[in-house]
């Protein structure tokens, strides 16, 4: 019969398919455990949340008291009892003590202001993560959704290797490979030291209460990077290789941790919102714009306002760009068109409900999926920048060394 | 790498410039040249790793996806999981934004010197919070949040009888107490706070001219009773 016969021209196309997923899964293995993927991405989740913490903790220095120090009506009592309902990790729950508060609150600014240069990042990713968890866990009912964001991605960055570029770091590993000497190590065996005795001593005066998970937690990272200096000083080539691979199969589990969040974000944020009547009749933009605690500049809420087109859009554009986000990274070109109009549409959020920190964690939260071309040009840029400042501050010093610095 | 793969492109665009070091010695690929050792350890971390991001994602999926078969059957392992450092909620203006204004508003009973008891005024407290907001781009959690995140878990923990629900409720009342107390006192007009008491007004924001809907315009209130205030509250 015909059909029998078209059934055996046309060739199967599962025909070879065994063996190419075979050769698929080598590859992919290969490449998740002998690779850091995602480099930049990295550093700019790394860079764009250590800096929108910083900025935060800086700016509510002067009520940083009323927030989550000794005068927060959210009393030690309270937080100790919901804290102790729930195990959330608070370093400020170990003494409500005024200096121990203050201590934090710095070491906080500190631990940003380290991880955004990338000095000795991973130690700092994990001071970063006790500082931005202590003190909204502290404080646990003041947060909005940018505070949310920035936990979690303290909590993910940890696991990453977020400083192997636009670092400190990286600069003294380009360093080290000329020179054949790593001039960190004695700052980096000092911070281990320093870390692992105020911890035990923490620990055996009672003053650190810490749950046994956190415990083996810190006191495993400890260890890791115990074993990470034993493997150098050895220079064994295969148990440092061992150690790279893990690293890099973390590091690469931990991206894709961190862009499956922000896809959870969008799709919980969109599809909860094609449910809503208000949404659905595109009117859903109109509200915010009149409530009082989001409307720092009326004038510029009202205008927006007045155009019933221009509501409706972005009513409908925002359901729109939020639903389809998770589907169009599966195409490139799409990807790099709904980003910019991502971050355009945070950037409004920003200025017009009065929403900076919240904007700016989501901005970077979108960072992760722009293209590495993208951000290695961004970087040239910003070093040129940095370079040329620094060279007319040198000539301004030293006319006489003017010209001397080489461009990176 | 192959141009027209969007994400894995994206994702793997930098890994071809920084190989490890230790590249040199053994071959990138797990083959004959790594120890035995040492390839259990990496195929065993793999797995593991593999196995820890599935788990996450799934839990994370079935915390924010609503209540479903799977996730009420597995509610306990969910919650256990998420809460307290992986939980989020994304229904920002979701399904509805908000469609009120609330205006939080305090007033103490305070004892002179003398022994007499007198009643202030109320004060609003939300309009304290505006005032620092308008033209501030960049306001503070203490009057962006502070109050108004309260009051919602307030509302949140307590039932349709203004009855406080378990723990939480029990601390919703103390934290809005406190900030009553905080904002209003401890002395005020030359006497000492000895009670509070709070009240909200919801006031419905007015739908668009050109919208079909129609609210009715009319403010409710939410009047809680007296509290007494402690010098624990001031603590």
């Amino acid at each position: 019969m015909n059909i029998e016969k078209d059934t055996a021209q046309v060739p199967s196309p599962f025909k070879g398919m065994g063996a190419k997923l075979d050769a698929g899964i080598v590859k992919a293995l290969n490449k998740i455990k002998g690779t850091t993927l995602a480099t930049y991405q990295a550093a700019i989740v790394r860079i764009g949340f250590s800096l929108t913490c910083a900025l935060y903790l800086i700016r509510e220095w002067p009520h940083r008291l009323d927030l989550y120090g000794t005068t927060n009506s959210w009393g030690f009592d309270l937080a100790q009892r919901l804290n102790a309902s729930n195990g959330a990790f608070s370093v400020l729950m170990w003494s409500n003590g005024r200096l121990w508060f203050e201590l934090v609150y710095h070491g906080a600014i500190a631990a940003s202001l380290l991880l955004l240069l990338g000095w000795h990042t991973r130690t700092m990713s994990l001071l970063f993560m006790v500082g931005v968890l202590s003190l909204l866990n502290r404080s646990a009912l003041l947060g909005d959704g940018g505070d949310n964001l920035m936990h979690l991605m303290a909590t993910y960055l940890v696991l990453t290797r977020c400083g192997q570029v636009w670092s400190l770091d990286a600069r003294r590993r380009d360093r080290a490979a000329v020179l054949g000497r790593d001039s960190g190590d004695r700052a980096r065996a000092a911070l281990w030291a320093c870390l692992g005795a105020g911890l035990a001593v923490a620990q055996a005066t009672g003053f650190a209460q810490l749950s046994l998970g956190w415990a083996l937690f810190f006191w495993g990272m400890w260890f890791i990077q115990a074993l990470w200096f034993w493997v150098d000083r050895r220079r064994s080539f295969e148990l440092r290789a061992v150690l790279d691979a893990i690293a890099n199969v973390v590091h690469n589990a931990a991206m894709l941790v961190i862009a499956a969040q922000v896809c959870i974000l969008y799709t919980t944020a969109g599809w909860y919102k094609i449910q809503g009547p208000r949404w659905q009749d595109g009117t859903a933009v109109h509200y915010p714009l009149h409530l009082a605690y989001f409307s720092p500049w009326t004038q510029l809420s009202q205008s927006l306002d007045s155009s019933s087109l221009m509501i409706t859009v972005i009513t409908y554009g925002t359901v729109f760009v939020q639903v389809a986000f998770p589907f169009a990274l599966l195409n490139r070109r799409v990807k790099n068109v709904l980003l910019p109009i991502m971050m355009t549409e945070h950037a409004s959020i920003a200025v017009i409900c009065g929403l900076p920190f919240f904007s700016l964690a989501m901005v970077f939260a979108d960072a992760v999926f722009l293209p590495t071309s993208f951000l290695r040009w961004v970087g040239s840029r910003v070093a040129a920048a940095r370079d040329r400042v620094i060279e007319r501050v040198r000539r301004r010093g030293d006319p006489q060394t003017a010209g001397a610095n080489a461009g990176a | 790498m192959e141009p027209h793969e969007a994400l894995d492109e994206t994702l793997l665009e930098g890994a071809a410039l920084r190989e490890p070091a230790a590249v040199d010695v053994l071959p990138p690929a797990l083959n004959g040249s790594w120890s035995p050792l040492s390839r259990i350890v990496i195929a065993g971390t793999i797995a593991v790793v593999a196995i820890a991001v599935t788990v996450h994602l799934l839990l994370l999926f079935l915390y924010l996806a609503p209540s479903n078969a799977v996730s009420r059957q597995h509610d306990e392992l969910v919650r256990g999981y998420v809460y307290p450092e992986f939980d989020q909620n994304w229904r920002l203006f979701a399904p509805n934004p908000l469609q009120t204004n609330i205006n939080v508003h305090a007033r103490a009973e305070v004892k002179s010197p003398d022994g007499s008891l007198r009643t202030t005024p109320w004060a609003s407290l939300t309009d304290q919070d505006i005032a620092h907001i308008r033209g501030n781009p960049a306001p503070s959690h203490e009057y962006q949040n502070l109050l108004r995140q309260a009051w919602d878990f307030y509302t949140r923990q307590h039932d349709g009888d203004g009855k406080a629900i378990g723990l939480l409720g029990e601390l919703s009342e103390t934290y809005v107490r406190r900030i009553a107390a905080h904002r209003l006192g401890p002395r005020l007009d030359g006497g000492q706070m000895v009670k509070v008491q709070v009240y909200a007004a919801y006031t419905p924001i007015a739908p668009p001219k050109w919208s079909n809907e129609t609210v009715d315009p009319r403010a409710s209130q939410k009047v809680l009773a007296w509290w007494p205030v402690s010098k624990e509250d001031f603590r």
